[in-house]
């Protein structure tokens, strides 16, 4: 059985009384893609706040590979090996492509004693893999939203993380361009042991590529299975899907 | 008792006035997202218009009172949004404060030329000196003012009908929907630019009539103090009231106000010769306190928008070159020059240091400090006090006292962003701002020993209210005349720039730069942003400490007026308007802080002395006043050139390069200029007019040329493509 690699317990967040996650628990198993979906404003990307640690929960746990990282700074997570994309981008819109992903590296490199990376070497060869090298010398706010986007996931990817959280990575992207996104995901998963966790809207994406699908609505957890677990659960499907056989 | 009832009214008093001026400064943050820095320049222009308009034109003080704050000042707060500040969409923090920043020196450079400053300008009370009530409590008397009754009334009443306003009317429902969300309230068909206008209306009417009645109650006006205690006072009450609650901003004003009136009134005896810089710091501290108690914002986060400033990353190459360039051109000019102008450069090149400090603080980190002289003066005391061997009137600053004295700013650099390293944006200039009045009250302000209150220690900031530096010893070399000062302070400047630049160029400058683009990115790649920022920090305090020493030793005597926080201010405006980002805007800087302003005073006070008549209708001096405007006009102009004008500038010299004809003839021209003057055929001032003349003529005719051979090649590549269809 593959073992949880992020376990995330009664997790609760409030803002001014508002409950925006209402003990929350799920887990992330290594070498899965799992899925975080839910309606606007259910609490995805403050999940995704609280496990990164940009944002502290009012009460609750999160555990990666077993340390406790529920006080600790966003640098310690990441130097645990947590990277992150984000759903409204946070690119260094002074810098090139090939420097927004060369900065990473270096973070990487000057935060570890051992465990470093051939930092032009890593970045070449990252940037291969997501079909970035054409436009390696452009500045980042000259690119189209949707290869910005795979501008963080390469940028999160150069730190070499066990996990990455990715924030609605398919968002601007167009139909071929989120197939061979999906496809490089799975390959990543497979060869490299990542995990990735996946706020994403586009549900047929989120069905075809998770293992495991968590779902959200308002704060709460509404249901945890397989895509085909939760293509079958009629809460889901009052709450966010709508009638099963329109929309999967 | 009565002592007690007598101190809460009087703090009561200019805590209501405060508060006044405060609400003002947080309506328009609110609605328009600007901090306006001028807020506090606004009430003392007002201040003396009434003055002048009562006790010049003799108009009757209610009808002046009408017209100059609700009338004349709201234009005025319009003018401003309406010209300059709503132009400033798409550009930094930094820009929006540097601009604020400017039309505060704009208006106080118009006030001091309007109204002489060596001039006394005193406002009566609305009451006279006896318009007061007696009360006896336990046989004392406390003094009650019906000036402070008048005060607290009018703030009582501005704030009922804000209150309504805001809760009633239709405007104020827009103003409370702009705060929300502009753009939703444009699509619901609110209009956010005339909400903003209006509330920057407001703004004015409060300006106004707070700085009329804090002037009433300071009595003398004073430019300086006016805008400083509007400044000092108000900010604090607006971080109070968190930037956007009003009643909460009011109550600021009050708990400043009470917490200086009972410093005044029952600090110990023995504190007196500290308590006069410390009443006056008191809403600083208290502005600390609060920036430091009040939760802020998550890490800071971008977008995919790109602001305007962008500059340039030069390569070490080029930068080497011209590092060369400018030391053979500035040696050059020190053997033309007088003594005097060589001093005078050698300061430019000194504050071009400190400059340096912005760059890498503000420009690579996206960290402001408004302060930077203020945090390098850390550097030059410890220098003066610890770094001079020999005589005392026959002495030399030792290279290892220089050292010293920029490991003590590193320190104290390092020890004061601590703290304010939690603060971001508007907080961090505002904590910057802090830390440069509370230097100039209790360090720089108080002059001979003075006895630090309960450690009593004695220290000696500025002995005789005033420190002279000596020469400076590098081993085998006295450094002491303005040439040897010059030439060495520019190979400082060179190999400081080069460093920063290779700074910029390598990982840690790159980390600098993410970091200033998204501080959440930055942490979630695994950056401790606390090491990150106090490496900035502690490089920018290490250049300002080290060009602080250098400027002490070429002003030779240093006042407490070369530290206080307007020349800091004015330094770190100056650098933005070069390019904050670049090693060149902090060339330009420095340089025009130090010899272009005095070159701009002294050249038209020479002409208005042996002119009088002046040119025309326009005297000398006149168009010397309109110069003096002109770099807060720049600052203000900043919106046209976000990059810098050193880039802008740089930019026209790209055709002189390219077109080796004009690069050649430019040369020449110059190196002849300066043969007349080093042959003395001509004076220096003939070979300042002739550089500028070819400064001006060279791009402008190589951009001509390189326009007609575009022009000419044009048609060509027209065909071309015709003829590919």
């Amino acid at each position: 059985m593959t073992q949880a690699l992020l376990q995330v317990e009664n997790v609760s967040v409030s803002f001014r009384g508002t409950k925006a996650l209402q003990d929350v628990s799920f887990s992330c198993k290594s070498g899965e893609i799992t899925g975080l979906i839910g309606p606007n404003g259910a609490g995805k990307t403050t999940m995704f706040n609280v496990i990164s640690g940009l944002l502290k929960p009012s009460s609750g746990r999160v555990v990666f590979d077993g340390v406790d990282l529920t006080r600790a700074k966003p640098a310690r997570r990441a130097k645990q090996g947590i990277s992150r994309t984000f759903q409204r981008l946070e690119l260094f819109t002074s810098l090139s492509v090939r420097d927004n992903l060369r900065v990473a590296g270096e973070i990487h490199n000057a935060t570890r004693r051992s465990n470093r990376v051939d930092i032009a070497a890593e970045t070449e060869r990252v940037m291969g893999l997501l079909e970035l090298a054409d436009v390696a010398d452009r500045e980042v706010t000259e690119l189209p939203t949707g290869r910005a986007r795979v501008v963080e996931v390469a940028r999160a990817l150069m730190t070499k993380p066990k996990l990455v959280l990715l924030d609605e990575p398919a968002s601007g992207q167009s139909e071929e361009e989120t197939e061979r996104f999906a496809e490089l995901l799975k390959h990543l998963v497979a060869t490299d042991g990542l995990s990735v966790c996946l706020v994403e809207h586009d549900v047929p994406l989120v069905m075809g590529l998770c293992d495991t699908i968590h779902v959200l609505n308002f704060g709460a957890l509404l249901a945890s299975g397989t895509p085909a677990e939760i293509r079958s659960n009629n809460d889901v499907a009052d709450a966010y899907l709508g009638a099963p056989e329109e929309t999967i | 008792m009565a002592k007690f009832l007598e101190f809460t009214f009087l703090g009561l008093t200019s805590g209501v006035l405060l508060a006044l001026a405060a609400a003002g400064l947080v309506l328009t943050y609110t609605t328009s997202g600007i901090f306006n820095f001028s807020h506090g320049a606004v009430a003392m222009f007002a201040s003396f218009a009434y003055w002048q308009a009562t006790n010049q034109w003799g108009w009757n003080p209610l009808l002046a009172f009408i017209i100059v704050a609700l009338l004349a000042t709201p234009l005025l707060q319009v003018g401003i949004y309406h010209v300059i500040m709503r132009r400033l969409n798409g550009l930094s923090e930094i820009t929006k404060t540097v601009v604020s920043v400017a039309v505060m020196v704009a208006l106080w450079n118009l006030s001091e030329w309007l109204w002489n400053p060596s001039y006394f300008h005193f406002l009566p009370l609305p009451f006279g000196q006896n318009g007061e009530w007696k009360i006896t409590i336990s046989g004392q008397t406390a003094y009650f003012q019906y000036f402070g009754v008048l005060c607290v009334a009018i703030t009582l009443a501005v704030a009922v009908a804000g209150s309504i306003l805001f809760k009633r009317s239709r405007a104020g429902l827009a103003m409370r929907a702009v705060v929300d969300s502009p753009s939703l309230l444009s699509l619901n068909g609110g209009n956010p630019n005339r909400i903003a206008l209006i509330s920057w209306a407001i703004s004015g009417a409060f300006a106004g009539t707070a700085g009329i009645l804090i002037a009433q109650y300071l009595g003398n006006l004073d430019a300086t103090s006016l805008t400083i205690f509007v400044l000092g006072g108000a900010i604090t009450a607006a971080i109070i009231g968190r930037l956007k609650s009003i009643p909460l901003t009011v109550v600021g004003g009050i708990v400043i106000g009470l917490g200086t009136a009972y410093f005044n009134g029952y600090a110990p005896q023995s504190w007196s010769n500290w308590s006069g810089g410390w009443v006056a710091a008191i809403p600083i501290v208290i502005l600390f306190v609060v920036l430091f108690i009040l939760p802020q914002n998550r890490l800071r986060g971008a977008s995919l928008v790109k602001v305007r400033e962008q500059f340039a990353v030069p390569s070490v190459q080029n930068s080497v070159v011209a590092g060369f360039a400018l030391f053979a051109f500035f040696t050059a000019l020190s053997f033309i020059m007088g003594s005097d102008m060589d001093l005078k450069l050698a300061s430019g090149v000194a504050l071009s240091l400190v400059g340096l400090s912005v760059v890498v603080l503000t420009g690579f980190s996206g960290q402001i400090n408004l302060a930077p002289i203020a945090l390098g003066s850390v550097g030059a005391f410890v220098a003066y006090h610890h770094g001079i061997i020999g005589p005392m009137f026959n002495g030399v600053l030792s290279l290892w006292g220089i050292l010293l004295g920029v490991a003590a700013t590193v320190l104290v650099g390092c020890i004061v962003a601590l703290p304010a390293l939690r603060l971001q944006g508007i907080y961090l200039a505002m904590a910057s701002l802090g830390f440069g009045l509370l230097m100039t009250f209790i360090i720089y302000t108080p002059t001979g020993v003075q006895t630090i209150p309960l450690l009593h220690w004695h220290v000696a900031f500025f002995v005789n209210g005033s420190l002279t530096f000596p020469g400076i010893k590098v081993g085998p070399w006295l450094l002491t005349t303005g040439r040897q000062l010059l030439i060495a302070f520019t190979v400082t400047f060179v190999a400081a720039s080069l460093c920063v630049v290779r700074l910029r160029r390598g990982s840690l400058g790159r980390r600098m730069i993410a970091l200033k683009d998204s501080e959440a990115a930055v942490a979630t790649l695994g950056q401790r942003i606390v090491v990150l920022k106090l490496a900035a920090f502690g490089i920018s305090a290490a250049l300002a400490g080290l060009g602080t020493i250098l400027y002490c030793v070429s002003l030779q005597t240093v006042q407490a007026s070369n530290f206080n926080i307007f020349a800091g201010i004015g330094l770190f405006m100056a650098v933005v308007i070069g390019g904050y980002g670049s090693v060149s805007g902090a060339l330009f800087g420095g340089i025009g802080v130090s010899v272009g302003l005095s070159v701009i005073a002294q050249t038209f006070f020479n002409l208005s002395v042996s002119h009088p008549s002046g040119f025309g209708p326009i005297s000398w001096s006149l168009a010397g006043h309109l110069a003096l405007l002109m770099p807060a006009l720049i600052g203000i102009n900043i919106a046209k050139a976000p990059g810098g004008q050193a880039q802008k500038t740089a930019a026209g010299y790209v055709a002189v390069v390219q077109n080796k004809a004009i690069l050649a003839a430019t040369l020449g021209a110059v190196a002849i200029a300066y043969l007349l003057a080093l042959t003395k055929v001509w004076g220096n001032w003939w070979f300042v007019l002739a550089f500028c003349v070819i400064g001006v003529i060279s791009p402008l005719t190589a951009q001509r040329i390189s326009k007609q051979h575009t022009a000419g090649a044009a048609p060509v590549a027209t065909g071309e493509l015709v003829g590919q269809r």
